[in-house]
Formats: C-alpha cells, sequence, structure tokens
C-alpha cells in the first residue's frame, strides 16, 4: 500500500483515501486493543482516539512509510493509559475485571461455537498467561501484521518475536491437551 | 497442526468471534470530518494520570490536564464518577467561547469573566475549541476523558 500519497489525498479530505487506511488498519488496531484484554467499549475508545489522533496529524506525519509503525505505538499507548488510569480511578466496571484476573474469554454468543474444538481453543487461548495472549492476539489480526509492526504493538525486540510466538503456540497445545508443563508467563 | 496451520486456525476463529465491530469502522470513517485545517493545535503540556500513576497509590479522582498554544492555556480539571465525567476548564490568554468536541457531538460552554466553565459529559474522546471574537481559534488535541 502506497501510504504517501493516501495520506496526502487524506489530509486534502478525500474520504475514500482515508477509508482505504482505516479499512488497512482496523482489524490489527482493534486486536491491539483486546490483546489488552480491554472490554469492547474500552477497545472502541482507544481505537478511535487513535484514529481521531491520526486526523490530527495528517499532515504532520513526515515519513508516510512509518504510518503502520505511527498506529500501532499510538493506539498501545492509549491501551497502556487507558489502563493505567482505570486502576487509579479504580471505577466500578473495571474493578469487576480486575478481580477475576486473568479475565475469562470475551463472553461469546454460544451459537457461534458449536464446533467443539473452536469451543475449546476460544477457552484456551483466554486462559494464557499476559504475554502469550498478547503476542497471539495481536499476531492474529487480519491481514498479519508484519513482525515488526507486532514487534511494536507488543513492545518487544523484532528478533524475539518468532521464538515466543513458538513458545506461546506450544504452550496453547499444552492446555488443550491436558499436558501443562512448566511456569509460563 | 504446526504452528502455521494453527496460527490460521485461529485468526479464523478470531475474525469470526471478535471481529471489529461495525461501529467502530463507521466511527474511524468519520474521523476525518474531525479535521481543521485553520486552527493553532494547543498540545497537551500535563496529564497527572501520566505524571502520578507510578508514584502516587492514593485514589485520586480528580485529574488534571494542560494545554498550551503560544499566549493561550487551557487548565483542565476532570472528576469521575462512574461514566460521567465532570469537567472543569480555565481559559487564560484569550477571551472568547468555548467549545467541547465530542466527536459526534459538539457542545457551547458558557465562559465566565474569569475564564471559567463547567460540563458534564460522558467518558471517550474529547477536544477543547477556544476562540476570540473575530480572531484567533485553538483547538487542543484529542484525549481520552
Amino acid at each position: 500500500m502506497e501510504f504517501r500519497s493516501l495520506l496526502a489525498a487524506a489530509g486534502g479530505g478525500d474520504q475514500a483515501a482515508w477509508d482505504a487506511i482505516v479499512n488497512e488498519f482496523s482489524t490489527l488496531l482493534w486486536s491491539i486493543a483486546r490483546s489488552f484484554r480491554l472490554d469492547a467499549r474500552d477497545a472502541s475508545d482507544v481505537v478511535q482516539i487513535t484514529w481521531l489522533r491520526l486526523v490530527e496529524n495528517l499532515n504532520r506525519i513526515e515519513e508516510p512509510d512509518a504510518l503502520p509503525a505511527w498506529l500501532v505505538v499510538t493506539v498501545r499507548r492509549e491501551c497502556m493509559q487507558l489502563i493505567r488510569r482505570a486502576n487509579r480511578q479504580q471505577l466500578t466496571r473495571h474493578v469487576e475485571v480486575l478481580d477475576d484476573m486473568p479475565d475469562p474469554a470475551p463472553p461469546v454468543d454460544h451459537a457461534l461455537l458449536t464446533d467443539e474444538r473452536d469451543a475449546a481453543l476460544w477457552r484456551k487461548v483466554a486462559e494464557l498467561g499476559e504475554t502469550c495472549f498478547r503476542v497471539l492476539r495481536v499476531l492474529m489480526a487480519t491481514p498479519p501484521p508484519s513482525y515488526k509492526d507486532a514487534a511494536l504493538a507488543l513492545d518487544m525486540p523484532v528478533g524475539s518475536l518468532g521464538p515466543t510466538r513458538q513458545r506461546c503456540l506450544r504452550r496453547l497445545r499444552e492446555l488443550l491437551t491436558g499436558k501443562e508443563g512448566g511456569a509460563e508467563r | 497442526m504446526n504452528d502455521e496451520e494453527m496460527m490460521s486456525t485461529l485468526r479464523r476463529l478470531y475474525a469470526r468471534l471478535d471481529p471489529v465491530p461495525p461501529n467502530v469502522v463507521h466511527d474511524a470513517s468519520r474521523a476525518l470530518e474531525t479535521r481543521r485545517l485553520d486552527e493553532q493545535l494547543a498540545e497537551l503540556q500535563l496529564d497527572t494520570a501520566e505524571e502520578f500513576a507510578q508514584v502516587r497509590g492514593d485514589q485520586e479522582q480528580v485529574r488534571l490536564l494542560s494545554f498550551q498554544r503560544g499566549e493561550v492555556s487551557l487548565e483542565v480539571q476532570l472528576e469521575y464518577q462512574d461514566d460521567l465525567v465532570t469537567v472543569r476548564g480555565l481559559v487564560e490568554g484569550l477571551s472568547g467561547t468555548a467549545e467541547l468536541d465530542l466527536g459526534e457531538e459538539r457542545r457551547r460552554l458558557p465562559v465566565d469573566t474569569d475564564g471559567m466553565f463547567t460540563a458534564e459529559v460522558p467518558r471517550g474522546a474529547a477536544r477543547f475549541r477556544l476562540a476570540a471574537p473575530g480572531g484567533v481559534a485553538v483547538i487542543t488535541q484529542w484525549v481520552l476523558v
């Protein structure tokens, strides 16, 4: 995708160019927000403020090729700030979540989970520790993010992403087969 | 299943069970309408939710934001009560009108002679617009309140 011309067009008010950017990155931003186990309302807020920030900065982004990195870092920061604020403010709706961390799998319409194997996967992914849940949830975005962008979203060195993914998938298999291995982060 | 097959399975599952809600894409698309070319951007200088988060373990409910653009400054105090936020603002360096932009909704904020205003808003994205009659207009960057 050619970000330079899209950003320039969007900066001039071209809705189609803007929508092309939105469509390209929406699931990645959503996946990052959900990787922090934010509920739908909070995830929507952090994704929306990321887009508003981009509009605000349309004519200020000096390196258009860095657009994915800019979006990914912005949404990650907003997620972390929201979690920090929520922890401080002890808002009732967050306290519920904090009380039973790790958060169980988000509620889902059971009709969508008729396949037993899918249901097991859905449950076991949610049982993963923080690092593994975040890594896999970010990499599950459609289209899959580049390792470079995923590493930025996860704030980890790009070189450790592959090995971490491998370890987390192994851990997920252990959970699925009931063979609990050693401690996992 | 090898790693790639496992990832594909997960990707399909989450695309089906945890897709981007349509309203999120809709709001993102409409975000372009918030573009302002003729106004000066006042950047966030201070957010106490960030500054003190690490060192203060109290359950402080009041958050302070400070924006600045040239001579114009805006201090905002946010008080949280469940899903509602009480906003108290103090404008300096400009006398005129204040507006609160909540994305879908804009509110005019009556500013008193001391440059103060108050409002009660739902949590979410917000920014302030300050304008002197026939003169300079300053808009703050977006923040999640």
